[in-house]
């Protein structure tokens, strides 16, 4: 990465405007992009015709979707790796929280805690072995360690009952908090999420995430200035193991069961498909995502018989024309506008941002 | 700029979790409930069936079975595979698509009873969707629910009253087989090489506890993993001294072991499990002809041989259905006697769904009718009680292979066992 | 003993299938940088067309070379069209790819159905060999073991002893300097692209010879061939002969003695191998910051 550019909280990693300390019309105005959407994730229970069908199918399932291709993006973005082995840490997770609750008939207080532990630690021993390797190293590397728990998963009858899969797993009345209600459950993981967005905000912006960019600008630097880097990346994904685990225990309450499928290659490649349709540098942006990919899956099946093919479609498109994402269009279209309206004459900073929104290659290429 | 945004952030998250405590209190219309969508009122003149079946995947051609299934029975009543008249009743179809995996299975349930509001689900083809849907099934006491093709023994032994199989489970397809094996083919000892999940658990576990019951012997198992394509190494593990060779496996695993077992010169006689030489199987060239000649095997599809009008009807009928194989699989064909017996209980009520559907469940509780594999009853659990089939491969016309009967079980009945992977019998 | 050397034959015999696959992803990436994870969809797709070739023409090497010059071909669209503008960013060049393989595998299925078939082989081959100390063994497992030795060799010298192979490596090395020597950097990726993919097709139709071709088998070739180079090291043609080799023993020997965890083992050797070796076995420190 050039001096030239900085990673910004926008989502890109775009090109500092010389000269023009000036914030953005895109930054000042964000926050009633935030009001507006968190309006609508709101309302959405009460506006929907038919609840019962929208609150789980699209709402909650995006909303676990969307969180853990967040831990995705969070790595990818602050840390330039890509990691396919989110799915399969939350997938731990929900066995967890499955084999709690199942197995073992504990209730609920324990199973979420020990469920989100274990798919922290899980992570933990990922990037054990797998953060000694890097860009496309790292991601072939996750990906067959996500094979690994997937063939455990449809093997062993006495951890995770095999293909069978660990069932029932409702959904708990806490009593004050009655989650069997849908849109209680609804809200719950709403908060959840954003909860977590604004975690991984934090953390992003305390001196360990500004050492996490540092070490992904510039490993060698940030290593002659005494930084640990190994540790620093297997923090970093332990951090978004934990992340993952909580979309995990959204999505295993939500399904009531967990079995070796949610693990799985799809699901794995599902979770990519929501970060990359969202944008990869975006962390509110796969939600879009998710949205996008529940949408489709629940009524592609209207139009075309070939769901496949137009999610692949759907994947190359974006990933050919719009490398931020769907997240990242909207947020080309607003920057456009204002620069048109501010400045007809002369725009000081290009408004296109540097592809790709994953790491930057050139910079790999020097390191390998 | 930071700092900034991350007031703004938390301004609205607190904003947020106030409103999220001032909606919380109301509930939207229609999810406080257990009902689903409006469906249950019984009074509208239209019966909405919800079809699932598989459409992407290894059993993508599930649907296109399905809805020659559906086809037979409609048109037999003047109407199509898109809806007609049941019993003084509309009745219309809405199909859902999935990939044959649980969640597939779930989302797509939800969508047919909540969004489209169905009265009846019919359906799923594979057994991890089936376990799938009966736990929805149990959460949704309103809709009910008829199982298209899944075959775990555990899925009507849940509780589920408003869920019912008018077809065997996996280990009544080996019913009569392990018996027949023993006395009639003379095999007193037998290796079972199996997939390793729950449908062989129960396809293996119903042949063998018959077959250890008559006084034979297991002389190993080998519980291979799905997708194994390689059986070079299983194939001479086989002992000298076994009598045959139990196959449970299916689909392609069932192919590259056939086609290796030749390469391999493997000479026993074998005995399959009920999907290791299905039709759907032996049209696909695979070169597996040599090695499944003589295989005996049980299940719910007959021989070609079937001395049955009603069978030669079916058959007949499927024939000239849009996307039919040359046979009927054993999908259409359970597909066809769930949906027959489905029609025949919404006929009996004269379509009335009032009450919460009692009536109509009542009335396929009693189910009792001439199906074209035999007569159909039900047990308490709302379990069909059904003839099975013993089968043999034989050379038919110019090197292909079929199916002919060689005996059959009347009024077989499911056990009580949900079986898991065993050593030596079961 | 004879159990032993059996299963080691077996062993060897499916690490040839895999190093037949796995060597054009290593060929791909050791020249180009670059890993398509569409690799695992060009075997599939070689083994079906090459399973229509040889039915209609009753002929097992034309289904071989239609199969592979197909995929070929195939190959060079998806260069030209999606991945040579990407050269430089090995991350989207997979994910394209990715993409590519989600389609393909979609349109496979719609277009060969979801059955297993199997490239018909002709019945003098489908006979046993007889071994000294292992008995009866499948003529046919023994000439692909045999075409896969000879793949190898071949790729090695092409890459390390012939002109073009220099140049290729050169190219690597630096596109620049190599192209200001009036070599054009750009058609010797897209040849080296359309080998590594035609090497997929054939592949598809050796192991759709042995064993069945059908939905599923796209995305289970595309992570053993991963396996297989990882271990071995990427971009190493002997690190994938190794590769493949342990691959294949492994998944044999555990089918007897651990066969629940045969598949859970397989890849757990990556892992192992990893923890001491990140870049592979004979992999190049590359691999690791």
């Amino acid at each position: 990465m050039s001096i030239l550019t900085k990673p910004t909280d926008s989502g890109l990693v775009e090109p500092l405007p010389v000269g023009t300390p000036q914030k953005s019309a895109w930054q000042r105005y964000r926050w009633i992009l935030w009001v507006v959407v968190l309006g609508a994730a709101l309302a959405f229970p009460y506006v929907v015709d038919r609840p019962r069908f929208w609150i789980p199918n699209i709402g909650i399932k995006s909303l676990w979707l969307g969180t853990i291709a967040m831990s995705l993006v969070f790595l990818n973005r602050y840390v330039g790796l890509l990691s396919l082995a989110q799915m399969t840490l939350a997938g731990i997770a929900a066995y967890g929280v499955g084999y709690m609750v199942v197995t073992l008939d504990q209730s609920v207080f324990l199973a979420v805690p020990v469920g989100i532990l274990v798919g922290t630690v899980a992570g933990f021993l990922v990037a054990l072995i797998a953060a000694r390797t890097k860009a496309i190293y790292f991601l072939m590397i996750t990906l067959a360690i996500g094979q690994v728990v997937y063939s455990f998963a449809s093997q062993s009858i006495e951890v995770t009952n095999a293909r069978r899969g660990l069932a029932p797993i409702p959904r708990p009345d806490l009593g004050v908090v009655d989650f069997t209600q849908l849109h209680i459950f609804y809200y719950g993981a709403l908060a959840a999420a954003v909860l977590c967005y604004l975690l991984c905000r934090y953390v992003a912006a305390t001196s360990f995430g500004l050492a996490l960019q540092g070490i992904r600008d510039s490993p060698e630097r940030m290593s002659a200035l005494g930084y640990n880097v190994n540790r620093y990346r297997i923090a970093a994904m332990t951090f978004t193991a934990f992340i993952a685990s909580i979309g995990g225990v959204i999505m295993v309450f939500d399904r009531a069961q967990v079995d070796p499928d949610v693990v799985s290659l799809s699901s794995t490649l599902d979770i990519l498909v929501v970060a990359v349709i969202g944008g990869v540098g975006s962390l509110g942006g796969v939600f879009i995502g998710g949205i996008v990919l529940t949408l489709l899956d629940n009524f592609a099946q209207n139009v075309t018989e070939r769901y496949m093919t137009l999610t692949g479609l759907v994947f190359i498109v974006v990933l050919l024309f719009a490398p931020t994402g769907l997240a990242g269009v909207g947020k080309q279209v607003v920057r456009a506008l204002s620069t048109r309206r501010r400045a007809p004459q002369a725009p000081t900073a290009p408004d296109v941002p540097t592809p790709p929104g994953i790491t930057d290659p050139s910079n790999e290429r020097k390191q390998q | 700029m930071t700092l900034n945004t991350k007031r703004t952030a938390f301004a609205a998250a607190s904003a947020g979790a106030g409103l999220v405590l001032l909606l919380a209190g109301c509930a939207p219309a229609g999810t406080g409930g257990d009902s689903g969508g409006d469906s249950g009122d019984g009074g509208s003149d239209t019966i909405k069936i919800g079809v699932l079946a598989t459409s992407e995947g290894n059993l993508a051609f599930g649907m296109g079975e399905a809805k020659a299934a559906i086809g037979v029975a409609m048109e037999a009543r003047g109407g199509t595979v898109d809806g007609g008249e049941v019993g003084g009743k509309k009745v219309e179809f809405v199909y859902e698509g999935t990939d044959g995996t649980s969640g597939s299975a779930q989302t797509k349930v939800k969508k047919l009873v909540e969004n489209d509001g169905v009265d009846i689900v019919f359906g799923p083809v594979s057994g991890d969707e089936g376990e799938a849907v009966v736990q929805y099934a149990l959460t949704t006491p309103d809709i009910t629910f008829v199982n298209g093709s899944a075959s775990p023994v555990s899925m009507t032994l849940e509780g589920a009253e408003n869920f019912f199989r008018f077809h065997g489970d996996s280990a009544m397809w080996m019913g009569g087989l392990g018996d027949y094996a023993y006395n009639d083919k003379g095999y007193k000892k037998i290796y079972s090489i199996a997939e390793d999940y729950s449908f062989p658990y129960d396809n293996a576990g119903g042949f063998f506890s018959e077959f250890c019951a008559a006084g034979g012997e297991v002389n190993g198992n080998s519980w291979v993993p799905v997708g194994t394509t390689d059986y070079a190494t299983i194939l001479s593990q086989i002992p000298a001294d076994t009598d045959a060779v139990y196959v449970g496996l299916g689909g392609a695993d069932a192919a590259s072991f056939l086609s290796q077992a030749v390469t391999a010169g493997v000479n026993k006689p074998l005995v399959g499990g009920s999907i290791a030489v299905d039709t759907t199987a032996l049209s696909g060239d695979a070169n597996i002809g040599q090695a499944a000649i003589g295989t005996i095997t049980g299940g719910p599809v007959p021989g070609a041989d079937y001395d049955n009008p009603d069978w030669k009807t079916f058959v007949d009928a499927y024939a000239t259905q849009p996307d039919a194989f040359p046979s009927p699989s054993i999908f259409s064909i359970l597909y066809y006697n769930s949906f027959e017996s489905l029609l025949l209980g919404i006929e009996d009520v004269k379509g009335d769904l009032g009450d919460g559907q009692a009536d109509l469940r009542s009335a396929l509780e009693a189910t009792s009718w001439d199906s074209p594999t035999g007569p159909i009853s039900m047990d308490e659990n709302r379990q069909a009680v059904v003839d099975n089939f013993l089968v043999e491969v034989a050379a038919g016309d110019g090197g292909a292979l079929t199916l002919t009967d060689v005996s059959e079980a009347n009024g077989v009945k499911q056990g009580t066992t949900v079986y898991d992977r065993f050593d030596g019998c079961p | 003993m004879d159990q032993f050397l059996l299963i080691a034959l077996n062993g060897l015999t499916l690490g040839a299938v895999y190093f037949l696959v796995a060597s054009g992803l290593t060929l791909i990436f050791g020249l180009m940088r670059v890993i398509t994870m569409a690799h695992g969809t060009s075997y599939l797709l070689g083994g079906y067309l090459g399973y229509v070739v040889a039915r209609e023409t009753g002929n097992w090497f034309l289904g071989a070379l239609g199969g592979a010059v197909a995929v070929g071909i195939l190959g060079l669209l998806i260069h030209q069209l999606l991945i040579r503008r990407f050269q430089d960013d090995d991350m989207r060049v997979a994910l394209i790819t990715l993409g590519v393989s989600l389609i393909g595998t979609d349109l496979m299925l719609a277009t060969f159905g979801g059955t297993a078939t199997q490239v018909p082989l002709p019945p003098e081959l489908q006979i046993g060999l007889e071994l000294p100390g292992i008995g009866q063994y499948p003529l046919i497992r023994l000439l692909i073991l045999g075409v896969s030795i000879a793949v190898g060799v071949g790729l090695w010298l092409f890459v390390n002893r012939t002109r073009f192979g220099s140049i290729v490596r050169a190219g690597v090395d630096d596109s620049q300097m190599t192209s200001a020597t009036g070599i054009n950097v750009r058609v010797v990726f897209a040849l080296i692209f359309v080998l590594g993919s035609a090497l997929a097709g054939f592949a598809g139709v050796v192991g759709g010879t042995l064993f069945p071709l059908l939905p599923g088998q796209d995305g289970t070739y595309l992570l053993f061939s991963l396996v297989v180079v990882i271990v071995g090291g990427m971009g190493s043609i002997p690190g994938a002969a190794i590769g493949a080799t342990l691959v294949g023993l492994i998944s044999q020997f555990s089918l007897v003695f651990a066969p629940t965890y045969s598949l859970v083992l397989t890849f757990a050797l990556m892992v192992v191998v990893l923890a001491f070796r990140p870049q592979g076995i004979l992999g190049r420190r590359a691999a690791t910051a």
